[in-house]
């Protein structure tokens, strides 16, 4: 079913946007050639093909990498923006931009992976530093932690000089507008490698979700399976940024939005975050195009919106226990 | 996260004077408040003297004296005077009102995390200020209502979450990270659409500076920080006391708590917002300096006044390394309180995870 909701976000963003030609003239566009439409083909294949494949990438890896930490860490608020790794990303960029070495996109792949790895380390260790679990309260006060100061370095050198804040402010914001398929091409590889890990990983951290004893007891290499996580969520979530931008909340929702339909087994939230992210970043984008008429929004601003309320629904409903 | 509460160890002195008419005018003073109010104050005018001093002709604490009494030459006494006495004296007033704001929001909230920055009074009042910025302009009034607007509507927003006790201690620090990320972002959507000089003008102003502050422009917000925070601490300091001790102690004791904390949020917010369209968000401050105080006076009664000599302090301190940690290069002092307020929640989280009390 989810394939389906796919299938129709998908048209809805081939078709969707300052122009909107009938989805059936963008089908027989996209089938027929240059020759019959020059018009909607351009429009098609030029434009919106390229954005709705990397807002299709970007949500996979953005869902699974959300699917992935809230199990690991066994904590629902668990999201890459709000654990300060799109922060330690957004931080390697544009250290990249301002030396000068990253002059397109598909360099800043590297740096935006340095930058999640680093940052995920930093706020689970952050996170398990004395006695005691580590509780969602910490783990969610370490990410504003990290954020925050990885964010204030992040502003000193976006003022260093016209050239980079120019180059930052359209990267900072979040968005699938623009990009074509050669920046998608540089960040695919990462993707479908830490979607591979994700999935070999599933059920290893099923077993981890109930604690680290009764995992060990069971067999599974515990160490092993909390590496390949975060190697996993770096890559995910690396890869996302660097092409996109900091996107908050998909990571969050998407995976809360799963388990509601099929309940906590990581062998089946993944995969179906595999889908159901994309068609929630595939709508919101095109939503984002068609909401301030004239002016497109940034698929980030629209994701912060919709993320936001679903934040407060969910610690008002007391989904998550905060002591 | 519980603050030390050392009521024992507060001593107090309850002077009797007796005065003419065979009346007698008596009063409690903590000593230890007192104490380490004036330790603050001493050290924030060094760091402010200091300040004066550097730059890049360096005048002596002597020559910086002469010049603030009149008797210096007219290029010390511009520079000292002139230049880097009015940047000096926002750092400290900017600093005390950061303070004051926190120590209010802390009290209503009964949170230590309490404070405008990680609750979204900070990115509300940054968000609408941008906005003006960039499409109406750069004058104080203009600046100033936005920031002032949109600090309020946070608090309204905040508010409407907070019934039925939605919001109450941890809940409060997430629903600030949800209203940060819509404010934050729908920011830099603003600079990322608006042209790249009004652009990196709202950006340099989002990144909360001193820099270039002259009395003409900051002189307003210091003179209504500065009376804000003078009758808060008269009209509210005890019946925030009183609020401290709970919701229904303070309503036997006749505290009115709903009423306090409708005066004391609309303070809070008067406060971060005339800083906030002085100088930018400045943030942190008035998460840290609530501590800072009430650790140093290890009491838990009124914390206003401590929390702004801490404030000022801080803001102080963290202005002097923004202009001078680097040397030849100024940086806003609005990274310098981020990065290192950020460190602080840092050490305070490590702090809290060996107690395991989070």
């Amino acid at each position: 079913m989810l394939s389906v909701v796919l299938g129709l976000a998908v048209l809805a963003s081939l078709t969707i946007g300052a122009e909107t030609p009938s989805p059936l003239r963008v089908l027989t566009a996209a089938v027929t050639g240059w020759d019959t439409d020059p018009e909607a083909w351009t429009l098609v294949v030029h434009y919106r093909i390229p954005r709705t494949l990397v807002a299709i990438a970007v949500g996979a890896a953005l869902g699974i990498a959300g699917a992935m930490i809230q199990a690991y860490t066994r904590n629902p608020l668990a999201d890459p923006g709000i654990l300060g790794v799109n922060a330690g990303a957004a931080l390697a960029v544009i250290v990249a931009i301002g030396f000068g070495l990253a002059p397109g996109t598909a360099y800043l792949v590297w740096p935006a992976l340095l930058g999640a790895l680093l940052a995920t380390f930093a706020v689970l260790l952050l996170s398990a530093t004395g006695r005691g679990p580590i509780t969602p309260v910490r783990m969610t006060l370490a990410g504003v932690a990290l954020a925050a100061v990885l964010g204030g370095i992040t502003t000193t050198i976006r003022l260093s000089d016209p050239v980079t804040f120019e180059r930052f402010r359209s990267w900072a914001v979040g968005s699938v507008a623009g990009r074509d398929v050669s920046d998608l091409a540089a960040v695919l590889p990462f993707v479908v490698a830490g979607v591979l890990v994700a999935v070999s990983l599933a059920r290893p951290l099923n077993a981890v979700a109930m604690g680290e004893d009764v995992a060990r007891s069971l067999g599974v290499g515990v160490l092993r399976a909390r590496l390949g996580t975060v190697g996993s969520v770096a890559l995910l979530v690396g890869a996302a940024t660097a092409v996109a931008g900091p996107i908050g909340f998909v990571g969050l929702m998407v995976p809360h939005a799963v388990r509601l339909l099929v309940g906590n087994e990581q062998t089946r939230v993944v995969p179906l975050s595999v889908l159901a992210a994309p068609c929630l970043l595939v709508l919101t984008d095109t939503v984002s195009r068609v909401l301030v008429p004239g002016r497109e929004i940034p698929v980030g601003v629209v994701t912060a919106f919709v993320g936001g309320p679903v934040l407060l629904w969910l610690i008002r409903s007391r989904q998550v226990n905060t002591q | 996260m519980d603050v030390p509460a050392a009521a024992a160890r507060r001593r107090t002195l309850a002077p009797r004077v007796p005065v003419p008419g065979g009346r007698v005018l008596s009063g409690r003073v903590a000593v230890r408040s007192a104490l380490v109010c004036a330790v603050l104050l001493l050290l924030t005018t060094a760091v402010t003297g200091v300040a004066l001093g550097l730059g890049e002709i360096v005048y002596s604490p002597a020559e910086v004296l002469a010049a603030l009494a009149g008797r210096a030459s007219g290029a010390a006494e511009l520079f000292v005077v002139g230049w880097r006495l009015p940047r000096a004296v926002a750092a400290v007033v900017f600093g005390a009102m950061l303070g004051v704001s926190g120590a209010l929001f802390q009290t209503v909230t009964r949170n230590p995390l309490g404070s405008p920055d990680i609750i979204g009074f900070t990115a509300g009042s940054s968000l609408a200020g941008t906005a003006a910025i960039l499409l109406v302009g750069s004058g104080f009034a203009v600046v100033a209502g936005g920031a002032l607007a949109g600090g309020l509507a946070v608090a309204v927003v905040m508010v409407l979450l907070s019934r039925g006790g939605g919001v109450a201690g941890f809940r409060l620090v997430i629903a600030g990270i949800a209203l940060n990320a819509m404010l934050l972002s729908t920011e830099s959507w603003l600079v990322l659409i608006a042209d790249l000089d009004a652009a990196r003008a709202a950006a340099l102003w989002g990144a909360g500076t001193l820099n270039g502050a002259d009395f003409g422009y900051v002189g307003w917000a210091m003179a209504l920080g500065g009376a804000a925070i003078v009758l808060t601490v008269l009209l509210l300091g005890q019946r925030l006391d009183l609020l401290d001790m709970g919701e229904d102690t303070s309503s036997a004791l006749g505290g009115r708590p709903a009423r306090t904390r409708l005066y004391a949020v609309g303070a809070g917010v008067l406060l971060v917002a005339l800083v906030t369209a002085a100088a930018g968000p400045i943030a942190f401050v008035a998460l840290a300096a609530p501590h800072i105080g009430r650790r140093l006076t290890a009491g838990t009664g009124n914390a206003l006044i401590p929390a702004a000599c801490s404030g000022a302090f801080l803001l102080a301190a963290a202005d002097l390394a923004a202009q001078h940690l680097v040397p030849g290069r100024t940086y806003p002092v609005g990274v310098v309180t981020v990065v290192g307020g950020g460190l602080y929640l840092m050490t305070l989280i490590v702090r809290e995870n060996r107690r395991a009390t989070l």
